[in-house]
């Protein structure tokens, strides 16, 4: 009963191309879900589709679990691909026209522009904005309404490092509120410090589905340093997988569920006192490359 | 209704290139609409000489002749709108803002209902500001026997003629704009049909078909408002607006608009 979105069977095709391919996808309402994919996997044109630009070929999607209206899209606030705003207008009155078209009151305008700092330059027309203003006013555009779920494409293209982390703060801001959002990206990084479930698509077709903390979960790495020799005592360590050595550092990869804490009073029980010892999160990024090798090789 | 005209508002009245050709629309058709009894008698004082008749004596601005008259002349300006829808629709296509206005919550229908009632208001301005020329310029120059009721509310009609002409073509330049995309293009082809498609067509047919081009997209148009100067070299001319040129220009209109409608419908805006 909680899902935001559910996707059924979507297929897109442009000729003989599958842009989209069976793809079946489930949002629960509250979750920062994260659509990876490399450029060309379909994320926007799935996106497309769930927002009534692009027709389906076939399948259905639900809204708060309805067949789609426009009425529904005005409770999502949603920026595809890059910035979409009149270049002649200026940043407040583009808002307006959002506002009228999401039947919301004008005094929410300001608020918006306030929370992306943006309220001193609402006057200026959008095309003397830089590509960080505009895209902070499509992000006040899809605050406008309130909005129950944000759809987010590539919300931090073309930005500086200082631009992408006040977006990405934004984001988990606006998560926090208790709002869900869609987020499409092929930064890694990004959706992995941000999401809480993510979906790999790869050439149309849907790869994998999971949450983002079980990509840390299973083998753990561990990074050690002692002042002693640990090597011995780590070769007769049943705990332990593989040992790397790399100048004073030992990467240990240990089997399945043992963690830094077994190592370290293993370590502690044979007289080896440790000066470093860090287990090493496994990142997403490693993880979808494997996801998407292993989806190359099927 | 409101609220989707008010939108379309806020897009076109802050858009400069829409407020210098609509206001060249309306100052040009004023100008040339409103001075032709002075241009009369600049023919006069030149010595212009129709046989020996006096050009202030073509009774152009009297009740009821001004109506048909007049619409027939001021017709011609509707070229220009037609350029400011053809770009008012093409710039949401180059500048993908009719994607965002779907994304944001308008339906397709919405979108063509909001243009389609900038057309209509255009329309209707242009109707409105005819008329009070028209009612003007009539009651200066007119004979004092035909400044009566009776004279000046007859060939009213062509009021609603000239209104249907223009809300016609306007939206036929939109759907041109629809289906081209490109404003350049758009205009072009608007210019091209305009000037020689219809007519190239019309002198390669035999004679007999001739009554066809009552039917076509412009030759319906012509005939709503018939040429009206031939009565004054003693010609018999059709000085009323004929049900069937009223019914053919409401048959185009829902036409243009379902087309319209489906073109969008069916359209991916990636």
């Amino acid at each position: 009963m909680n899902n935001v979105l559910t996707i059924r069977n979507l297929c897109k095709n442009y000729g003989r191309i599958q842009a989209v391919n069976d793809l079946s996808l489930e949002i629960e309402k509250g979750s920062i879900f994260g659509i990876l994919g490399p450029n060309g996997s379909g994320k926007t044109t799935t996106l497309g589709l769930i927002l009534d630009v692009i027709n389906r070929t076939r399948g259905d999607y639900l809204w708060f679990e309805e067949e789609p209206t426009k009425e529904q899209r005005k409770r999502v606030g949603a920026i595809l691909e890059t910035p979409v705003f009149y270049p002649y207008l200026s940043g407040v009155k583009n808002l307006q026209i959002v506002a009228d078209i999401k039947e919301v009151p004008y005094d929410r305008i300001d608020p918006v522009l306030q929370k992306v700092g943006l309220l001193d330059r609402k006057g200026d027309k959008f095309k003397t904005y830089s590509l960080g203003m505009k895209q902070r006013l499509a992000i006040a555009s899809a605050l406008l309404c309130d909005p129950e779920v944000m759809i987010l494409d590539e919300p931090t293209n073309g930005l500086d490092p200082q631009g992408i982390a006040e977006i990405r703060d934004l984001i988990i801001q606006i998560g926090n509120e208790g709002k869900t959002i869609i987020l499409a990206s092929h930064l890694l990084d990004e959706v992995q410090k941000v999401c809480s479930h993510f979906a790999v698509l790869s050439s149309g077709k849907m790869v994998y589905q999971g949450l983002v903390e079980d990509v840390a979960k299973g083998k753990n790495t561990v990074e050690l340093q002692s002042s002693d020799d640990p090597m011995p005592v780590l070769e007769l360590c049943e705990m332990i997988e593989k040992v790397d050595k790399s100048v004073n550092t030992y990467t240990l990869t240990l089997k399945d569920d043992y963690s830094a804490t077994d190592i370290n009073k293993y370590l502690f029980e044979n007289g080896i006192i440790a000066s470093h010892l860090v287990t090493k999160k496994k990142s997403l990024e490693k993880q979808f490359l494997e996801i998407l090798q292993e989806s190359d090789h099927a | 209704m409101l609220r989707l005209l008010k939108i379309e508002l806020t897009k076109n009245l802050n858009y400069k290139t829409f407020l210098v050709l609509t206001i060249l629309y309306f100052v040009l058709m004023g100008v040339f609409t409103a001075s032709g009894g002075e241009f009369l008698k600049f023919l006069k004082q030149a010595g212009a000489d129709f046989d020996g008749f006096d050009p202030t004596r073509i009774p152009l601005y009297h009740f009821p002749d001004i109506w048909q008259n007049v619409t027939w002349l001021a017709q011609w300006f509707k070229f220009i709108l037609a350029i400011v829808i053809i770009i008012s629709i093409t710039n949401e296509f180059s500048y993908k803002t009719v994607k965002q206005n779907i994304i944001d919550g308008f339906s397709r229908k919405d979108f063509l209902i909001s243009k389609t009632l900038t057309i209509g208001m255009l329309s209707a301005a242009a109707t409105v500001y005819l008329f009070l020329i028209i009612l003007i310029t009539g009651l200066i120059y007119s004979d004092p026997d035909t400044k009566n009721l009776s004279s000046i509310l007859d060939g009213m009609e062509f009021m609603l003629a000239f209104f249907l002409n223009l809300f016609v073509y306007l939206l036929w330049a939109l759907l041109i704009g629809t289906l081209i995309k490109r404003s350049g293009l758009a205009i072009g082809l608007l210019f091209l049909y305009n000037v020689f498609i219809e007519n190239i067509i019309r002198l390669n047919l035999y004679e007999d078909y001739d009554f066809l081009f009552d039917y076509t997209p412009m030759g319906s148009l012509f005939e709503i408002i018939p040429i009206p100067y031939f009565r004054y070299v003693f010609q018999e001319i059709q000085d009323y607006v004929s049900f069937y040129s009223v019914a053919i220009l409401v048959i185009y209109a829902v036409l243009y608009f379902y087309l319209n409608y489906s073109l969008l419908r069916k359209r991916d805006l990636s």
